[in-house]
């Protein structure tokens, strides 16, 4: 074989390699659902743990009971986007993109999720990170993922930190058209008694193209003093006021 | 699809969907817990913008208020809003207030006496009504007008 002949071979070799793992990691994937767009949960969620509480641990409930909704704990403002159970935090968008072996979750706060449906197992011990460690698989045109591996101070609402050893399950199908159903179960011992389970709808946000960021960490926050961790009405007037009006 | 749902899954889904609806609102009580606003109180005040600072975490409307026994003299009031995410979905934009543009602002007042708030509505001369979000009336679990309202569920065909 002459040196042209080999090197094409290998081309070839190369060529049907990298076919051989893109289609085997598309063939795990059934025929994708539209999910294309935004998707907007507003705060349903974290309505739906006021209509329906979790099972909190009772040292839990006595925290939760002396913190103000909304209220962030010392030290968690400015901090990265963490994933609790919801893509959409308790108020942004979200959106998926589909890959061949993945699909990936980001929403407008940051979050940015990566969930490997090639078939693999989650790892033994998954490093706690933000968005957890995720897998996922099509049950028919169900997405199911499981995660485990989240930071144990990524916060679920004013519950608190999440705590080790988390654990959450998402079933994920369109309802309709344009609306998304998310059952949720969470287990995470540190903070509950039992799994949490709860449903919850999304809706396709009609015409939206581009996110719009929203990052809550901003350089100058007035309701919010990183320093001294207590919110504040910081009536201080930004530099360049025009004057008032004139007579 | 969804039309060949069962009867009785079909009608909680409009239930849970008229629960999204009423409850997807605007910037809502994830950043802090508005306690510093007197959720009992709503004032009103008209004045001349001075600026709209289009920024995260918080919007804030700043207002010049004509002082009333002091002609000449204004008070500087100011008012905190929802996040750009929010009030774009609501319908503002950076350019929604201008410098100058006379308007009227529903509140609620801070508990320490300061002149502001947080944003309610402000109404604009032509008399379009923009709503705020968050505040308050949130912290209490009502919630405001909805930011976007999910698509309803289709009626079973049964």
């Amino acid at each position: 074989m002459t040196m042209n002949a080999r090197r094409l071979a290998g081309v070839a070799a190369c060529a049907a390699l990298g076919f051989i793992t893109i289609h085997g990691a598309w063939a795990t994937d059934p025929v994708l659902p539209d999910w294309s767009g935004w998707w907007g949960q507003g705060d349903a969620p974290a309505r739906s743990f006021i209509t329906d509480p979790p099972p909190l641990r009772k040292e839990k409930q006595r925290e939760a009971a002396q913190r103000q909704p909304g209220e962030i704990g010392r030290g968690l403002f400015c901090g990265p986007a963490t994933f609790t159970g919801f893509n959409g935090s308790f108020v942004v968008n979200f959106e998926f993109l589909f890959t061949p072996g993945r699909v990936t979750i980001t929403n407008e706060g940051g979050l940015i999720r990566r969930i490997y449906t090639d078939g693999r197992r989650l790892p033994l011990n998954a490093e706690p990170s933000s968005s957890g460690t995720s897998v996922g698989h099509w049950e028919g045109q169900t997405l199911v993922i499981e995660t485990i591996g989240i930071s144990p101070t990524a916060q679920l609402g004013r519950f608190g930190p999440i705590g080790k050893n988390a654990r959450i399950v998402e079933h994920i199908r369109l309802k309709q058209k344009d609306i998304l159903e998310t059952v949720v179960e969470t287990s995470a011992p540190d903070l509950f008694t039992a799994t949490d389970r709860r449903t919850y709808l999304s809706g396709r946000v009609p015409g939206k193209q581009a996110p719009q960021e929203a990052n809550f960490c901003s350089e100058r926050d007035r309701s919010y003093d990183a320093k001294s961790g207590k919110e504040r009405f910081d009536t201080t007037p930004p530099a360049d006021l025009p004057p008032p009006p004139a007579q | 699809m969804a039309a060949k749902m069962p009867g009785m899954l079909t009608r909680m889904g409009i239930l849970a969907a008229a629960f999204g609806l009423l409850t997807v609102c605007g910037r809502a009580s994830a950043h802090h817990s508005y306690s510093m606003f007197d959720a009992a109180k709503q004032r009103t005040v008209s004045g001349t913008v001075a600026k709209l600072e289009w920024m995260n975490p918080h919007a804030f409307v700043w207002l010049y208020v004509r002082q009333p026994n002091a002609p000449g003299k204004y008070d500087l009031y100011a008012f905190e809003n929802g996040s750009v995410n929010a009030l774009t979905r609501l319908g503002w934009s950076a350019t929604s207030l201008k410098a100058g543009d006379r308007i009227t602002v529903e509140y609620w007042p801070v508990k320490d006496g300061r002149m502001g708030g947080h944003l309610n509505t402000a109404t604009l001369p032509d008399g379009r009504v923009l709503r705020g979000a968050g505040g308050p009336e949130v912290r209490d679990g009502r919630a405001p007008a909805p930011a976007f309202e999910l698509p309803k569920l289709q009626q079973s065909q049964h």
